[in-house]
């Protein structure tokens, strides 16, 4: 830095105003976290209201050699907004504004700090929906949704936000504005809105964002079949889609889970069942009569001992109720939890779940699955004991392993939550060294200095050297708990 | 083009050092089957072609995984054959002989873009042969992955900028059980009339396409699903038939398609790009003898024919622009390309600064099929 930082921070002032910047340490330590396990100080905290403002505090920081993570709600579950390295945090809170909706179009222009669950309610009176519907939907943004890809239950036919995006207006690194993708269909020219979603702001900081709303689906029916394990679970979501059926959602929770969800939220799950599947179908309403019986059929036929289908919208309602709440619930069996987010082709569900409980049990730990069946997602949540230092380094070896299973069966280390700084390490499972020297390339053209969100996505020893050394403490594991339960609880 | 050498690797290591080696002599060009080759501008003197003729097959296909991985030298037609052996299809229908390398690097959609979205929305994963001789794999066989950049996106429509594409996994759905397609015919603004009130109904028709037929316009809705679905949905087009004073009738399951390929036939074609609200407003300026196939529910608008002048065109293109739309003249004879060149667009800024990062990770000394895109015309 070529200044005094106290002097920095007067230049940020002029750019945000008075009530646009934080630095007194006490503002500062509300945005140490997110919903993972590390966390770090910046030195400040700038809350642009423009894309202006947005523009001035990127480029001065990249004037200034000074990091900048951006930030949403600080939802994310792997440490994307974590200002790893200090430097300034440029919060997207006062960006909350929906700029135009255009039915005709099917389209809606927001601004990045908007909040997904403000979006679908700004239009339903309208009767429109935007589909992507992570569980945290009540505190994410679209523009933090946008830098991780973000997906939900309803992905499986829906598709994830990168479905759902059409044109961002973008600062890149040197505080350049541009716009890119279109309003209409296929622009010439490669797909450079699919290359910013799931960049984890560190390409660009996006600004606004021209996103693709639905018409409400005519007929919803949601049910829920009980399974003896998740063997005959996972059998019965491959049966399903072998019938041709595509349901909307069909999500899993194994009876550990279910036990605490069932304490926590009083949802009338069967807690004695081995595994629940929650199975969702949208379509005409003649489709939905004629699909419904045969789902009923096909899981009654791979085992299931009990199918309730939900008669009307409070009974739905309440089907979703535990599953939405489910992280929160885990406070009920174990003092934390540390969630893995890996993702497998379907039909290799019931041998890596095995592999799962393996991990977990190697280390005498327990785990809890609650997780996106139809499209592979697996979220394992490891137990353990924040008073104890040894078992959260136990919780980290499980997560390590079940990771590895999912990269074996061919999958991924993350279907959604991203790499951020908690899997970074783990890119060298799933990528040949062409694949990173590639994104390495790409960063380092895109953002030469690595000021914008510094040693995240790229493994450590490919990112900037130095100083991001990460630090898994047992008091940051109990803060991390604490405050994934706290989020939990408001879905 | 016919002194440069040409050259087929028969595996991905191969296509990578070929590569390699032809762009360390100079520009390397990148071909499929060759059907979109007159769409974009020449590859800028390559000394060498590479072929992807060789690199045919399906890799991997679980059925019950809803997912195939082809290498890209595959025709549409055969990856299309496998999956439909197991009742599924991949829901993309350009022209079936061109290869899945050409397709993803034209993003060329057809009618199914209507539900089912377009090459960017079915493609999970590619495995790429980069001019640096490595073989890079981005994206995956799942469904769900934001593990690292979503390269594969910057491939879609790439017209091989960033490489030769040597693999490509895509998402497949089942086939539908039975389809339908209903055509409705009558004035533009009877049939725009039918064309809103069933998008307005949230119903899920599979395609939907307007072409002129005449001095009338006719609407065909592709119904595709159980018969439930198709009988309901056969059941709308009636009604909205009816609400508009359209003539309507079950048409012949080729007749769309053979609209669908008359633009590839003509002289000069120009496919049009719009926000969807747009399209019958450009169909509403177009001249009788000025042919026309529509997508109105996506915004595609080809138009084509003999008769199609500067005129008309640069019209259409300042339409198209003020729309905030792109156009793309895909055939038109020598004097009418050197005048209005391959592309119109709203605002090119964004992909101008972008274009390059790519390029400078993927192919710095940039001899990869240079000049094919709109974002190196210039270099
Ligand atoms: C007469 C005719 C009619 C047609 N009708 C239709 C139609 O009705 N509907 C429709 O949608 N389409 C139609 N098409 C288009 C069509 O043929 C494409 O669908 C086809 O998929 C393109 O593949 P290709 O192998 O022929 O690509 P090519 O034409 O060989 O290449 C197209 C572009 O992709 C690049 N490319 C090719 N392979 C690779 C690779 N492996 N890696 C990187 N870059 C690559 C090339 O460099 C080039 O820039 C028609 C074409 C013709 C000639
Ligand atoms: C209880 C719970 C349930 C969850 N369920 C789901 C789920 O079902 N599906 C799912 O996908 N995720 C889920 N998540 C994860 C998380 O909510 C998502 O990743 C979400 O998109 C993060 O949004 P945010 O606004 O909180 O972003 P933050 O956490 O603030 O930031 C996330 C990343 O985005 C970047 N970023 C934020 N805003 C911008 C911007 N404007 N421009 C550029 N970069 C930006 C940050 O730098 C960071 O890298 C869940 C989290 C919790 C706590």
């Amino acid at each position: 830095m070529s200044e005094q930082p106290s002097s920095f921070i007067e230049r940020l002032r002029t750019i945000v105003g008075d009530d646009g910047l934080f630095s007194e340490p006490q503002q500062l330590r509300l945005y140490m976290y997110d919903g993972s396990i590390d966390r770090a100080l910046p030195i400040a905290v700038a809350l642009p209201r423009t894309a202006e403002q947005v523009a001035g505090v990127v480029r001065l920081c990249h004037e200034e050699g000074v990091f900048l993570t951006p930030r949403g709600a600080g939802t994310g579950l792997s440490g994307g907004s974590i200002p790893l390295c200090g430097g300034v945090v440029l919060s997207t809170a006062r960006m909350k504004a929906v700029l135009a909706v255009d039915t005709e179009n099917q389209t809606v222009t927001v601004q990045p700090g908007l909040v997904n669950l403000d979006l679908t309610k700004h239009v339903a009176p309208l009767g429109f929906q935007y589909v992507p519907d992570p569980s945290s939907q009540g505190a994410c943004t679209i523009g933090g949704n946008v830098a991780e890809n973000s997906g939900g239950p309803h992905t499986l036919t829906g598709g994830v936000t990168t479905n759902h995006v059409l044109e961002l207006e973008l600062v890149l690194a040197d505080g350049e504005r541009v716009r890119i993708g279109s309003p209409a269909p296929d622009p010439p020219g490669p797909d450079f809105v699919g290359v910013v979603c799931g960049s984890e702001g560190t390409i660009a900081v996006v600004t606004q964002i021209l996103c693709r709303i639905v018409r409400k689906t005519e007929c919803v029916r949601t049910m829920l079949a009980a399974f003896d394990s998740c063997r005959a679970a996972s059998e019965a979501v491959s049966a399903v889609i072998a019938s041709g059926i595509v349901p909307t959602a069909m999500e899993m929770m194994d009876h550990p889970a279910l036990s605490a969800i069932e304490a926590f939220s009083h949802a009338g799950y069967p807690v004695d069942a081995g595994a629940v599947l929650l199975l969702e179908l949208e379509a005409l309403r003649e489709e939905v009569e004629d699909a419904a019986p045969r789902v009923v059929e096909i899981c009654r036929a791979n085992g299931a001992s009990e199918v309730r289908v939900a008669q009307n919208d409070e009974e739905r309602e309440a089907l979703w109720k535990g599953r939405k709440k489910a992280f929160g619930a885990m406070g009920r069996i174990g003092p934390s939890y540390y969630v893995q987010d890996g993702v497998i082709p379907r039909t290799r569900l019931p041998e890596v779940l095995e592999r799962v409980e393996q991990a977990a049990r190697k280390v005498g730990l327990r785990v809890a699955n609650v997780f996106h069946a139809g499209d592979g997602n697996l979220h394992p949540l490891i137990l353990f004991d924040d008073h104890d230092p040894d078992q959260a380094k136990r919780a980290i070896a499980a997560g390590e392993e079940i990771l590895r299973a999912c990269v074996e069966a061919g999958g991924s280390i993350t279907g959604e939550h991203g790499v951020g700084m908690e899997k970074r390490d783990y890119m060298v499972l799933q990528f040949p060294k062409a694949t990173l020297a590639a994104f390495t390339a790409f960063r380092d053209a895109c953002d030469p200095g690595h000021t914008l969100n510094p040693y995240k996505l790229l493994p450590s020893g490919l990112g900037c050297a130095e100083g991001g050394k990460r630090q898994k403490t047992m008091a940051q594991m109990q803060e991390l708990a604490e405050r994934n339960a706290a989020v939990g609880d408001a879905y | 083009m016919d002194v440069m050498e040409r050259l087929r690797p028969s595996s991905y290591d191969e296509a990578a050092r070929m590569l390699h080696e032809a762009s360390a002599r100079g520009n390397a060009a990148v071909v499929g089957s060759g059907s979109r080759d007159a769409w974009f501008p020449p590859a800028r003197n390559p000394v060498a072609a590479l072929d992807s003729a060789a690199l045919c097959g399906i890799v991997r296909y679980t059925p019950a995984d809803l997912t195939i991985c082809v290498r890209a030298g595959t025709p549409l037609a055969d990856v299309q054959a496998a999956l439909g052996r197991e009742r599924q299809r991949l829901p993309l229908d350009p022209w079936p002989q061109g290869t899945v390398g050409g397709l993803i690097a034209s993003n060329d959609n057809g009618p199914l873009r209507t539900r089912w979205g377009g090459v960017r929305d079915a493609l999970i994963g590619v495995r790429v042969a980069l001019p640096n001789g490595e073989v890079a794999r981005f994206g995956g066989d799942v469904v769900k992955n934001v593990a690292g950049y979503d390269l594969t996106k910057g491939y879609v429509g790439s017209a091989g900028a960033f490489g030769m594409i040597v693999e490509a996994t895509f998402k497949v759905q089942p086939q539908p059980a039975r389809s339908t397609c209903t055509a409705l015919t009558g004035t533009l603004d009877a049939v725009a009339t039918a064309w809103r009130t069933l998008r307005e109904r949230a119903l899920p028709f599979a395609a939907v396409e307007v072409v002129r037929t005449e001095d009338r316009w006719t609407l065909y809705a592709l119904a595709e699903g159980d018969s439930v679905v198709v009988e309901r949905l056969v059941r709308e087009c009636g009604e909205a038939a009816r609400t508009t004073g359209c003539a309507t009738r079950e048409a012949p399951p080729d007749e769309a398609a053979e609209h669908a390929r008359k633009p590839a036939g003509a002289r000069t074609w120009l496919r049009v790009g719009i926000p969807p609200a747009q399209t019958a407003s450009m169909l509403a300026s177009l001249a009788p003898d000025q042919h026309a196939v529509a997508r109105p529910w996506v915004g595609i608008v080809e138009i084509f024919g003999e008769a199609l002048g500067e005129s008309d065109l640069t019209r259409i293109l300042r339409d198209a622009v003020e729309a905030r739309g792109h156009a793309h003249l895909r055939q038109a004879d020598d004097d009418l390309r050197r005048l209005l060149g391959w592309w119109s667009i709203e605002q090119i800024e964004g992909g101008r600064t972008m274009f390059p990062m790519l390029k400078n990770a993927l192919d710095p000394a940039r001899h990869c099929n240079a000049g094919r895109t709109i974002y190196d015309q210039s270099e």
